[in-house]
């Protein structure tokens, strides 16, 4: 499991911001193994933190009627090899199973046809002929992650980039599940052993292979670069300063007030309740605690939102059952002497708790990855943007970093108060034609410079809460 | 409105199942058994009966402190109380059945329609109380 990443932005050999070498790009087919670059008029591979696969398209115009020649049919291989031009070590370079051709068009002349094939990696056309149904008693949810991905999948260990451990034991059965639906129904419970709170681990596949970790360590990643917005023209004498400078960007979710609190951002609530021995627990989240947690991880020091006070006293994160949930769990049912002895009778020692074949099973654990899980994943997208820069080969998502914004007040030219500062990379798309870019969503869960709050003694502020004019 | 969205029992779909009980022997003496999920927990093979979740009885309102618990083999309706996640299923009723057998065994001889319920069969090899009950008898606890 080789956890390269982050890698250091390289820009030594760089010719030129948006240029780039593509040393392969071969489709496999049973009839041969055919080279594809001078049919090649757009390339486009993308990743996701929230998608379990990369994916991607591959456009070719061609005139040598490659359709019946390498008998495509949506059983070949794509390997492809790219990487901005003059950065040895940053190549992306992936085997991927093409699965599609989208629509044929006839170009100028009747021989040259225009069309795109998608690929996808191998692992998801397999999620989707197979299903896992299997038990794993006693075991931490990284080792099971790791089993479906060795044992049911066929993953060659190369390509399993990073699994970050998990706390507790748990006895699942996964009751006939694709085999990333039951990854992700797994990540749902699981808890990071390495830092953090909470319940926000993924499962996702980036340049290196696939990874299962938490938001939250990933957001610990050292900030590849700061990327700044300054239109202007290319100066070649600087070219570290082109490759880093964004070329457009686009500010997709601000704010949204109304769905954090619909989403259990600000504050949610969990009826847990245990039908064994008849119990109710109640759990609340709070983001305001949760954002003093020493440790909690955010990109940023402040919180979204500031501390307004409606008419009813309360701040966002204290109305708890703006998002209300119940569940079936079973917390603390050691607890009960009765099932503890009755457990301790089937394991046959009268010390040990067996969880595994006798009485009850582990903990799931519900009070936490319930609230945090629904607030920690809203919270992780609470800021949007989608930015687009030189290509570089080197960024895939999960990677953390700075963006400085310029205000857009004409009398300042300081970083944006609000909407610079650190960011996760959730998506990526690496985008080749007549040039090479790389889109990037960038999402992040808090802001640099703390917003001011309303002077709840105030009378307009107090009238404006109940709805009045006065 | 807050109630739709995933995470609340009762408004994320009601998952019902059918099963086979595959032990009914609950350490804690509530009437648990180990259920064979049709379509969910496979066969045998790829989860064996010991790792089976315990399925909880729903016992009938007008007599919860009196229960039986299903035979071995006997099908299961029930639901889950997870929903999809299927880990928590509660049983609800047992589907009574009949039983192919091979025409040569000699249970089958002694039935005139060539079928026995599988109910017969378990009180052939070790006694089947619900039967016992259902005539008239005393149970011995």
């Amino acid at each position: 499991m080789a956890a390269t990443f982050p890698g250091t932005p390289v820009t030594s050999g760089l010719r030129y911001p948006q240029d780039y070498s593509i040393t392969n790009l071969t489709l496999l087919t049973p009839t041969n193994t055919w080279d594809v670059k001078n049919a090649m008029v757009e390339l486009s591979y993308h990743e996701d933190l929230f998608n379990n696969t990369a994916s991607g398209y591959l456009m070719l115009t061609e005139s040598t009627n490659y359709v019946e020649l390498m008998q495509l049919n949506g059983n070949e291989f794509l390997r492809m090899t790219f990487s901005t031009t003059g950065q040895p070590g940053t190549e992306i370079d992936k085997l991927f199973r093409v699965y599609k051709m989208g629509p044929r068009r006839q170009e100028n002349n009747m021989y040259t046809m225009s069309y795109a094939l998608y690929f996808c990696s191998e692992e998801m056309m397999l999620n989707e002929q197979y299903k896992v149904c299997k038990s794993y008693p006693n075991q931490e949810i990284y080792k099971n992650i790791v089993d479906i991905l060795q044992n049911e999948m066929l993953v060659d260990p190369s390509k399993i980039n990073y699994i970050e451990k998990t706390y507790g034991s748990y006895d699942f059965v996964i009751p006939t599940l694709k085999p990333f639906d039951a990854i992700n129904f797994m990540s749902v419970y699981a808890r990071t052993a390495s830092g953090g709170v909470g319940s926000d681990m993924i499962f996702y596949e980036d340049k290196y292979g696939f990874n299962f970790r938490s938001l939250q360590s990933l957001m610990t990643n050292p900030i590849y670069h700061k990327y700044t917005y300054n239109p202007k023209n290319t100066d070649p004498s600087n070219l570290n300063s082109d490759q880093f400078n964004i070329l457009t960007y686009e500010i997709l979710n601000s704010y949204d007030t109304l769905a954090g609190v619909n989403s259990g951002i600000f504050a949610n609530q969990l009826i847990s309740a245990d039908i064994l021995t008849r119990t109710r627990t109640v759990t609340n989240f709070d983001y305001g605690s949760y954002q003093k947690n020493p440790a909690s991880v955010q990109l940023n020091p402040f919180t979204i939102t500031n501390q307004y006070t409606n008419r009813k006293g309360d701040q966002l994160n204290q109305s708890k059952q703006a998002v209300l949930k119940l569940i079936f769990s079973n917390y603390d049912e050691t607890s009960s002497p009765y099932i503890k002895e009755a457990s301790s009778a089937t394991a046959g020692n009268s010390t040990v708790v067996d969880t595994n074949h006798g009485a009850i099973a582990h903990n799931i654990y519900a009070e936490t990855y319930v609230p945090y899980r629904t607030a920690q994943l809203a919270l992780a997208n609470y800021t949007r943007i989608k930015v687009s820069i030189p290509g570089d080969s080197n960024l895939t998502v999960g990677a953390t970093v700075n963006f400085a914004l310029t205000s857009t007040n004409p009398l300042s030219h300081t970083p944006d108060a609000f909407y610079s500062g650190n960011y996760l990379v959730t998506a990526v798309r690496h985008l080749i034609n007549d040039r090479y870019i790389t889109i990037l969503e960038l999402c992040k869960d808090s802001v640099p410079t703390p917003y001011s709050s309303p002077d709840s003694t105030s009378t307009i502020w107090q009238n404006s809460a109940k709805g009045i004019f006065k | 409105m807050s109630k739709v969205v995933n995470n609340f029992a009762g408004l994320n779909g009601f998952i019902w199942w059918v099963g086979a009980v595959e032990d009914f022997s609950d350490p804690l003496g509530i009437g648990r058994c180990k259920v064979r999920i049709f379509g969910w927990y496979g066969e045998q093979g790829d989860i064996p009966t010991s790792d089976l979740p315990w399925a909880h009885p729903m016992l009938p309102i007008n007599n919860s402190a009196c229960f039986d618990t299903p035979r071995i083999g006997d099908w299961v309706v029930g639901f889950f109380m997870d929903s999809e996640s299927g880990q928590f299923p509660i049983m609800m009723g047992v589907l009574p059945g009949i039983v192919v057998t091979d025409p040569a065994s000699p249970m089958a001889q002694d039935s005139p329609t060539g079928f026995v319920n599988s109910s017969a069969e378990i009180d052939a090899s070790g006694g089947n109380q619900s039967a016992n009950l259902a005539a008239g008898e005393e149970s011995g606890t």
